[in-house]
């Protein structure tokens, strides 16, 4: 299967979240019932950052490396693009309303833990969803 | 009706690659593909800036392809304006016809 440098990056953006959802959501998971303080928030916030910067860099060095064509963003790139980003804006009203739903009932499980669970995850998914449909639509369009 | 086109036909007659045709009317390589097929229905602009690469009338490169459905359309229509012939416009062999046709009858 042949791959366009745009879809490349896409695909870099794939295992960036499957690699986040391997390392850090069992983390979260685990930790869901207790109540994170601000300090312990930051430093996970600050190796997130870490994470992501070193990711990246190595990656989009790596394709530069190989694909030493310029990527050119034309017309229908865009309107992948807001496909796309119009999809995930829905998945995303949808999870905040479930995410919202949780926090007005009265379950048990309304620690700040909890609450920062369901927001990584519900990120993360959306930010999935967004990329495969993405890479669907590059390939079939 | 289905917007076609027939870039590849006069990219090939100019000599051009997807890659060179890209690259002149500003878009990606992938860009080009899709249009070839059919997946992907250029803009306005986009189609008269590839026009202008390939130095063709922008009516040549695309159209509508509505003729089968035309040629279909017009059948049904002459099938169903058929009008029948009145007795003063009867020739010999409409009166035979007929004869015929009351013969079987009875």
């Amino acid at each position: 299967m042949n791959f366009s440098k745009k879809e490349i990056s896409i695909l870099i953006e794939l295992v960036f979240s499957i690699l986040f959802i391997v390392f850090f959501i069992p983390y979260f998971y685990e930790h869901r019932l207790i109540s994170y303080d601000f300090n312990f928030i930051t430093t996970k916030i600050v190796q997130i950052a870490i994470f992501s910067t070193i990711y990246f860099s190595i990656a989009h060095s790596v394709l530069e490396f190989f694909y030493k064509n310029k990527m050119i963003n034309d017309e229908r790139d865009d309107l992948i693009s807001s496909k796309s980003y119009r999809l995930a804006y829905i998945l995303l009203d949808l999870g905040i309303v479930v995410v919202l739903g949780h926090l007005l009932s009265d379950s048990p499980l309304q620690t700040n833990g909890t609450i920062i669970f369901l927001i990584i995850t519900l990120l993360l998914a959306v930010s999935l969803i967004k990329s495969l449909f993405q890479l669907y639509l590059y390939k079939t369009s | 009706m289905e917007l076609k086109n027939s870039i590849k036909k006069y990219r090939q007659l100019k000599g051009f690659t997807q890659e060179e045709l890209a690259i002149k009317s500003g878009v990606s390589r992938q860009t080009i593909i899709s249009i070839e097929r059919y997946r992907y229905k250029p803009s306005l602009e986009l189609g008269l800036k590839i026009s202008l690469a390939l130095e063709t009338d922008i009516n040549k490169l695309f159209f509508l392809d509505f003729i089968k459905d035309e040629t279909n359309k017009s059948l049904k229509i002459k099938e169903t304006e058929k009008e029948p012939i009145k007795f003063q416009d009867f020739e010999d062999k409409d009166w035979k016809k007929l004869w015929v046709n009351l013969k079987k009858n009875n």
